[in-house]
């Protein structure tokens, strides 16, 4: 009776609350455990604190565009998991570093950057949907408040332009849909589809698709291959872009 | 020293790869132009016994602006009102001269700098031309520098009458250039369009705009190639008018440097003058081969009626940079430089002057 228990309790955990390799929960409603921490060349330094709470922040812009999130879980089944997540980011000081002549060219010299502050909201629930499978589905709302003078011009960039909409036109929608599975027991896989909104925008829409190859030799890293298609409006037309992508995860 | 040669070979390769699905700032040896027609077509003439051609490098619609690239220039991106008020006074500018064919350099199309405005189709919808070629020779969907974005501009020709064809041929890109610098610079070219003119079998009008800065060679390249596609339409036997910005002093150019435009040292340490020397003679093979609008020997009796160039507008034109040649006949032939030479003020439409030309053409 002890074994069929404990194996009714390992199939419920490895469908549900799968083992967490670093970056396995990333854009699910799952949060990491109580004291795990996780960080990636290019992913957010991640904390879980328990309790289905999870801060994160990302490092490399954390000096010149203060951010800080917080994903809750909202309800936790054996088959389904619904959490919340929320940011805030000062992107101010950013903006005119990349305004500043020899840093990227990303804006021109002659900007003008007011104060923004930035609340990123979203609302993900996670379904199990065969061993080791698991579907999330997300909705996004980001929404802007630009205060004082504002002269810059959108940044024209795929991945880029809907995650800064919010910046200069107040707010940027998304939903989207992610599938996660294992292809073999050290390799994964990730497909992710997100749809933008930006109705006050210059370029109103994007749809960016995802494939992604995480690696897993150890629990304590992930090294990550990824390709992203992008379809949007821009303010010079419709185009489309393939862009390649990596990262190196840790855990611990 | 094997993995320089490595790393030089993989990063052309790199880009090359990412080019058709990231940035697009390349160009095929020889593509197709893109085409354009006015929102209303006005009717052209069907019985002509001359052609009045205009060509002009009109600044991206910037017209007397000082950019960054400039001496004591700070703007980057114009206003769209900026833009269509410039454009504005290109379109009186054409309908008061009414140019049959109409050759135009640095003309930007939905670029960020100048309000996402399509000049070329801008210009078409506001005038009596009906038909346009455009080909670009900077190219990229983002640019990162100087907050230029994205970024399209080149060289357009417009007709009265029907394109019936025109080819982007690519010219040397500058060999000095660092490999990623080569990837996102400029890509100068020959916009060579076929041009249904009455009466006309097969008649070109053959559009350019040089390389400005190279101590390598690549200028003389460029112009040996531009004289060899003008060599080859002869020999194929049709009729052509070619010109635009060589960004070259003609043979007897009396100032080689220290231009009235020059930047002082004292006031913009960021630019150095121009400096021609040792170019004086790589026009002179169209010269001799080709007939130019503009006699050389009357350059050389005086070049002040033939300067089409001013980085400076208070100090009047400087230098001459604009030319155009053909293997027909011209009749009439001048740099409209004002109201007294031209009989319209240009100085404030672009750093260039417009140069007019009447082509004889038989019936």
């Amino acid at each position: 009776m002890i074994r069929l228990t404990a194996l009714a309790m390992t199939t419920i955990f490895s469908s549900t609350a799968w083992a967490t390799h670093p970056g396995e929960t990333h854009g699910t409603a799952q949060t990491l455990e109580e004291g795990q921490w996780e960080v990636g060349l290019f992913a957010a330094l991640r904390r879980g604190l328990g309790n289905g709470m999870e801060l994160s922040i990302h490092p490399l812009t954390a000096i010149k565009a203060p951010n800080l999130a917080v994903k809750k879980t909202i309800k936790e089944g054996e088959e389904r998991t619904l959490a919340v997540r929320h940011s805030l980011t000062y992107a101010t000081p950013l903006l005119k570093t990349l305004s500043a002549p020899g840093t990227g060219g990303i804006l021109p010299a002659d900007a003008t950057i007011p104060q923004i502050l930035v609340l990123d909201n979203r609302f993900l629930a996670t379904q199990s949907i065969a061993e080791n499978t698991h579907l999330t589905l997300s909705a996004r709302v980001m929404l802007g408040l630009s205060i004082g003078e504002s002269n810059w011009p959108q940044i024209d960039i795929p991945i880029a332009l809907p995650r800064t909409a919010a910046y200069q036109d107040t707010i940027a929608t998304a939903i989207g849909a992610q599938l996660d599975g294992q292809l073999t027991e050290t390799l994964g896989y990730r497909l992710d589809v997100d749809a933008w909104m930006m109705p006050l925008s210059n370029g109103r829409w994007a749809v960016e698709g995802r494939a992604h190859l995480p690696w897993r030799p150890t629990e304590h890293f992930t090294a990550q291959l990824s390709g992203t298609a992008v379809v949007g409006e821009y303010a010079y037309g419709t185009n489309w872009h393939l862009l390649p992508g990596f990262d190196l995860i840790w855990g611990w | 020293m094997p993995t320089k040669i490595g790393a030089a070979a993989l990063f052309p390769l790199l880009l090359g790869s990412c080019d058709a699905t990231m940035f697009r700032a390349n160009f095929d040896e020889i593509e197709d132009a893109i085409l354009y027609e006015a929102a209303t077509l006005t009717e052209a003439p069907s019985d002509l016994g001359e052609l009045v051609v205009i060509n002009h490098n009109i600044k991206y619609g910037g017209a007397r602006l000082l950019f960054f690239w400039e001496c004591l220039g700070d703007r980057y991106n114009m206003t769209e009102a900026e833009v269509t008020g410039h454009l504005d006074a290109i379109v009186e500018f054409i309908n008061s001269t009414q140019p049959d064919i109409l050759m135009l350099q640095e003309v930007d199309r939905m670029s960020a700098r100048s309000g996402y405005i399509d000049q070329v189709q801008y210009l078409l919808d506001r005038t009596h031309l009906n038909f346009g070629a455009y080909a670009s020779q900077h190219s990229v969907d983002y640019l990162p520098s100087d907050g230029m974005a994205h970024v399209d501009f080149g060289n357009a020709t417009l007709s009265r009458w029907p394109i019936e064809k025109a080819e982007r041929h690519a010219l040397p890109l500058v060999a000095s250039h660092p490999g990623y610098y080569r990837y996102l610079y400029l890509k100068r070219h020959i916009l060579d369009a076929s041009i249904a003119i009455p009466g006309q079998d097969d008649f070109h009008i053959v559009n350019t705009h040089l390389e400005a800065f190279s101590d390598d060679g690549t200028k003389k390249d460029q112009i040996n190639q531009f004289h060899d596609h003008l060599t080859q339409l002869s020999t194929d036997g049709a009729t052509w008018i070619a010109g635009g910005d060589l960004n070259s002093l003609p043979p007897g150019a009396a100032v080689l440097k220290g231009f009235a435009d020059d930047c002082p040292p004292e006031t913009d340490q960021r630019f150095e003058g121009d400096n021609y020397e040792n170019e004086e003679d790589w026009l002179q093979s169209l010269f001799t081969d080709f007939n130019s609008l503009m006699p050389l020997a009357d350059f050389q009796a005086d070049n002040e009626p033939w300067l089409s160039y001013t980085g400076d507008a208070t100090v009047g034109w400087t230098r001459t940079l604009d030319y155009l040649f053909t293997n027909g006949t011209w009749t009439e032939g001048i740099v409209m430089q004002d109201m007294e030479q031209g009989g319209y003020e240009t100085l404030h439409l672009s750093d260039h002057a417009p140069l007019r030309g009447v082509l004889e053409v038989a019936q």
